[in-house]
C-alpha cells in the first residue's frame, strides 16, 4: 500500500496526473462550492460534486445532540456566571480587596515593629560602643602596653592591641604558656591577646576589625591598679 | 452561514439566550462533526461537546464576525482532537473493541464511500483518504468554510502552503475519481 492509504495501482504516477492543474481562481470557486459538477473544468466534475456534498446541509443525525448542547449552555452560560459573582460575596464574605486590607495593615504593623526593633538594636549598639570610644583618648597611652601599635591612631592594627589586654594576660599567672601556644597566630598581630581570653582568636579573622566590646575596658583599670 | 443577523444572534447568546445559542449551534455543529469525525472516528460527538463547553465559557469575551467565530470554534475543536490524540498516544496498549472497528469504513476504499455517493458523510470519507495535511486543509476550507489565512493560522502553516496543499488535494481527488470507475459512475 502506498502513502495515504492508496494502493499503488490506483495512484497516479507523480508528474503524470490525469487532469490538468487548476488556476487559483477556479480552485477557490471549487472549494467555496460555487462550481457545480456541470460547470467544473474537465476532469473535476467529480471533485465538484464531492466538495459540494461535503459542505452540504445537516443530516438529521448531526443535530441530535442539541439538547445536550443546550444543557451545557444552561450550566455554563455567561449570564449565569455574571449573576453568581455577587452571590458568592454576599453572604458575609467580604470582597477580596476588603479581606486584604487587614492583612495589609497587619503586614504594615509587622514591618513597623521590625523597623523599630532594628532602630532600637542599633541604638543599643551605638550606646554600648560609645564608652570605649570615649575612653580612647585615655587609653591612647596604652600602645606601649600592646607594643605593636605602630600604625596610625585610628588604624585597625593599632586598635587590636588596644582592645586586647596583652600585658594583662602576660601578667596573670595562668597566662605564660598561652602566648607560646598561640605563637603562630600571633603573627597576625595582636592575637596574642586571645591567649588570655576564652573567646579565642579564631573569632576574629585576620584583616577584620574586631568588634569594640564594652567589657574590655574594664580589665584596663584593674591593670592600672 | 447565519449572515447579517450573526452579530445580533451572538450578542443574544452571550447574554444567555438559549434560542440564539441554538442558532449558532445548528449552524456550526454539522461541519464540526464532519471535521472531528475525520480525525477522531467514533469520538466526534464527545469532542464536539468539549468544544462547545469551551465556546460557551468564552462566549461573552469573544469579539469578531461570523467567520472569526467559526475559526475560533474549529481552533478549539482541533485542540481538543490533538489532546485526545496525545492521550491515546500515551496509552498505546489500549485495547480497541472489535465491534468499533467493524463499523468503520476502510479509509482507502472509495467504493465504500461512494455507496451513498453524494451524502456528506461519503464525501468526507473520500476526502479523508488524502494525505492528512491535504485532507485537513480541504476540510477546514470546505466543511468549516474558513479562509486561507484562517486555515493557515489554525494549522500553523503559511497561506501559500495552504494554497499549494489545496491544489494538490483537488488534483489528487480528481485523479482518484477518474481512476476508480465505480466512484466515477456513482458521482
Amino acid at each position: 500500500m502506498g502513502p495515504g492509504g492508496v494502493f499503488p495501482a490506483e495512484m497516479p504516477e507523480r508528474g503524470r496526473s490525469l487532469v490538468a492543474p487548476l488556476d487559483d481562481d477556479t480552485a477557490e470557486r471549487l472549494v467555496a462550492g460555487r462550481v457545480g459538477p456541470d460547470d467544473a473544468p474537465p476532469g473535476y466534475a467529480g471533485v465538484a460534486g464531492v466538495l459540494q456534498a461535503a459542505a452540504g446541509p445537516a443530516a438529521p443525525d448531526e443535530l441530535t445532540g442539541q439538547e445536550a448542547a443546550l444543557a451545557i449552555f444552561r450550566a455554563h452560560r455567561p449570564s449565569r456566571r455574571v449573576r453568581r459573582r455577587p452571590q458568592r460575596r454576599a453572604p458575609g464574605r467580604p470582597h477580596r480587596r476588603a479581606r486584604g486590607r487587614p492583612r495589609g495593615r497587619a503586614r504594615g504593623r509587622l514591618v513597623a515593629l521590625a523597623l523599630a526593633g532594628v532602630v532600637a538594636a542599633g541604638g543599643l549598639w551605638t550606646a554600648a560602643a560609645a564608652p570605649p570610644r570615649a575612653g580612647l583618648p585615655s587609653r591612647a597611652g596604652a600602645p606601649p602596653s600592646g607594643g605593636s601599635g605602630s600604625g596610625a591612631p585610628g588604624s585597625v592594627t593599632q586598635a587590636r592591641p588596644m582592645t586586647s589586654p596583652v600585658t594583662a594576660a602576660g601578667a596573670n599567672a595562668p597566662a605564660p604558656a598561652k602566648p607560646s601556644a598561640a605563637g603562630p597566630s600571633s603573627r597576625n598581630g595582636g592575637v596574642t591577646a586571645s591567649g588570655a581570653s576564652h573567646h579565642g582568636a579564631k573569632q576574629h579573622r585576620p584583616g577584620k576589625p574586631p568588634k569594640p566590646k564594652p567589657e574590655k575596658p574594664k580589665p584596663k583599670p584593674r591593670h592600672q591598679r | 452561514m447565519i449572515g447579517s443577523s450573526f452579530e445580533a444572534v451572538l450578542g443574544a447568546a452571550a447574554g444567555g439566550d438559549e434560542a440564539a445559542f441554538g442558532i449558532l449551534w445548528r449552524d456550526v455543529q454539522p461541519g464540526l462533526l464532519r471535521y472531528l469525525d475525520a480525525f477522531a472516528p467514533g469520538a466526534a460527538e464527545d469532542l464536539a461537546s468539549e468544544t462547545w463547553l469551551r465556546i460557551v465559557q468564552g462566549l461573552d469575551r469573544f469579539r469578531g464576525d461570523e467567520r472569526a467565530f467559526r475559526g475560533w470554534v474549529f481552533t478549539v475543536a482541533r485542540h481538543r482532537a490533538v489532546d485526545r490524540w496525545r492521550r491515546r498516544a500515551r496509552r498505546r496498549d489500549e485495547l480497541v473493541p472489535a465491534d468499533a472497528l467493524a463499523g468503520l469504513p476502510a479509509p482507502d476504499d472509495p467504493a465504500a464511500a461512494a455507496v451513498d455517493a453524494i451524502s456528506s458523510r461519503a464525501a468526507v470519507a473520500l476526502i479523508v483518504t488524502l494525505p492528512p495535511d491535504q485532507a485537513e486543509v480541504v476540510l477546514l476550507r470546505v466543511v468549516a468554510g474558513l479562509e486561507v489565512a484562517q486555515v493557515a493560522a489554525i494549522t500553523g502553516k503559511r497561506p501559500g502552503n495552504v494554497r499549494v496543499l489545496t491544489h494538490r488535494a483537488l488534483r489528487r481527488l480528481a485523479d482518484r475519481l477518474a481512476t476508480d470507475t465505480r466512484v466515477r459512475g456513482a458521482v
